[in-house]
């Protein structure tokens, strides 16, 4: 009795989580489905869900004309970048953090965290005058350093928490062994803590690849714009073109989701890490 | 001893922590503090030098205020149906269900999407003539005539914010499952030895023992959501007229569409005094506990 009892609940609970992700996930399903339709067929009135004529021209408009492939390049080139940066100077800032205790120590993580929280639409208008003043704006360089004040001290804050899991244990065996705090740095902690390199790694550039208001302020020219910004803009023309603009939503989204299923223990760290511990 | 006084040296115990402390600093404060004296300082520009006269035009300005609870609204509304969703779902994957690590990541999903595609799918989905919304509910019997969800002043503001609620639950999942899983499995077995009912053992055992992450999310999620530009202006732009504008839209709007730095400067410094409240919190509990 308690035994099929248990057996219904648990078959309830599926069929309830079924319906719900169904209802989550049907928007993907639905833009997915756009396009692969013609235009004319996108906009018909009822719509059809399915297309009654299956085609890639709205991608072939995406890479063709629309120059999708140099997009993605300069959201690779950025994304790759600022985090790169970030992992490095934010986990040897870290380490520092983690391993000593000195004097401004609570004001640094103070302002780390100041830093994390810090609005960004205040940032834009100075950070877009500043470029044009250094003659960085509409260029790579310029979205590099703006993603830095968002992926440098996420790093630098979650690195922290990784490394104070690290046993010092570790750390007091290699001074006796006459190791200096930046030899402990580059051979026992960087080698233990790459697991939390990748998870806060891969969320960090998560992030980054997701910007938009940067990159929109940022940027003007075809050479530096980001995915993001350039599906943005598809949106602002006379004549919407909704199956090309959804090519364009799967096109930005799909590498995002298969990193996120390749690494998503990694990445489930990388979202919980921080918060779970408060 | 004298020879580590001569060469001051960077590898003497006093001066490490700070050699690996500094350069993240010193960078992050010319990104982030030197940029933000630079807002202030635009903020105070004036026709004939430095002055408020900013600040008094934005005080006075209808608008502003109007902006100002539709962040609020945006921001309270978006953060309680982030936190009510993903804990629904976190509790209904958490035990008892067949394929739990399939819905576990399947429900992360719409969070992985690039910033701006949420907008465009719903902006698609509640299209006044071609979206899908519409013919559903028209389906369903519940509208007679197709509405122009995005383009009516009345429903922008809800369905931009329902869209952000879709966005946004799943992380709460994540972090609420991760917290789900610290509770000792005893607590439940006293539970019930004690022969408490599902509602009391949520209220008493369940929610308790989520406290800790759910103060550091929900205090994260609301200073996120007052900071939310691309949702606003991928789907309506702060429209139509001015219903679903954001203080993060408007600043915008000011700065690169009527080029009035001065203005959207000042409108910058109100959304960082705002950020004040939540953020001290934020700060604070974080160092507590970072303590603990």
């Amino acid at each position: 009795m308690q035994r099929k009892k248990e057996i219904m609940v648990t078959t309830l609970r599926t069929v309830m989580a079924s319906l719900l992700l169904g209802l989550v996930l049907f928007p993907f399903l639905w833009i997915v489905l756009t396009s692969f339709k013609p235009l004319a067929e996108a906009m018909t009135v009822p719509p059809k869900v399915l297309p009654q004529l299956w085609t890639v021209s709205a991608y072939e408009r995406l890479f063709g004309p629309r120059n999708f492939n140099i997009y993605i390049v300069n959201s690779l080139i950025v994304a790759c970048s600022s985090v790169l940066l970030s992992t490095m100077l934010g986990g040897w800032t870290a380490y520092g953090l983690s391993r000593f205790g000195f004097k401004a120590k609570p004001h640094v993580n103070a302002f780390i965290l100041i830093c994390l929280s810090f609005p960004g639409p205040l940032l834009v208008i100075p950070f877009f005058q500043l470029m044009l003043k250094l003659r960085l704006f509409d260029t790579v360089l310029a979205l590099i350093l703006a993603y830095l004040t968002f992926t440098l001290p996420f790093i630098t804050w979650m690195l922290k928490a990784y490394f104070d899991t690290i046993p010092r244990e570790l750390d007091e065996a290699a001074i006796i062994d006459g190791c200096s705090q930046y030899a402990i740095f580059w051979r026992i902690i960087l080698p233990l803590a790459k697991p939390g390199y990748v998870a806060t790694g891969i969320y960090a550039f998560l992030n980054a690849w997701n910007e938009y208001m940067f990159g929109l302020t940022l940027t003007s020219s075809e050479a530096s714009k980001t995915l993001p910004v350039a599906l943005g803009s598809l949106l602002g023309e006379f004549m919407t073109d909704w199956s090309c603009i959804m090519a364009g939503a799967v096109v930005a989204s799909l590498p995002v989701i298969v990193v996120f299923f390749f690494m998503q223990k990694q990445l489930i760290y990388g979202l919980t890490g921080g918060a779970v511990k408060g | 001893m004298v020879k580590n006084q001569v060469h001051f040296s960077l590898s003497s115990p006093k001066a490490a922590p700070y050699v690996f402390v500094m350069p993240a600093v010193l960078i992050l404060a010319a990104l982030i503090i030197y940029p933000t004296v630079l807002a202030l300082q635009n903020s105070l520009q004036t026709a004939n030098g430095f002055g408020f006269d900013s600040y008094f035009k934005i005080f006075r300005d209808s608008l502003v205020w109007q902006t100002l609870l539709n962040t609020c609204i945006f921001t309270v509304i978006s953060v309680i149906g982030h936190y009510l969703l993903g804990l629904a779902i976190a509790l209904l994957t958490n035990d008892r269900i067949y394929g739990k690590s399939f819905f576990r990541v399947c429900f992360l999903i719409p969070w992985m999407f690039p910033a701006v595609v949420p907008g465009i799918i719903w902006r698609w989905m509640l299209h006044g003539q071609f979206g899908i919304v519409n013919s559903f509910l028209q389906h369903l019997g519940l509208i007679d005539s197709y509405i122009p969800w995005l383009a009516s002043p009345n429903t922008a503001l809800i369905m931009v914010i329902l869209a952000n609620i879709w966005r946004g639950f799943p992380l709460y999942v994540a972090t609420l499952l991760a917290g789900l899983q610290t509770i000792p499995r005893a607590m439940y077995d006293a539970a019930e030895v004690d022969g408490a009912n599902w509602f009391s053992t949520f209220w008493y055992v369940t929610l308790p023992q989520l406290k800790g992450v759910s103060i550091v999310m929900l205090l994260t999620d609301t200073i996120w959501q007052f900071n939310n530009f691309t949702m606003v202006q991928t789907m309506t732009m702060g429209g139509p007229g001015h219903s679903s504008e954001v203080l993060p839209t408007l600043i915008y709007k000011n700065a690169f569409n009527y080029n009035d730095y001065a203005l959207a400067s000042a409108l910058g410094i109100l959304l960082l005094l705002v950020m004040l409240i939540p953020g001290f919190i934020y700060v604070s509990h974080s160092l507590k506990s970072d303590k603990a």
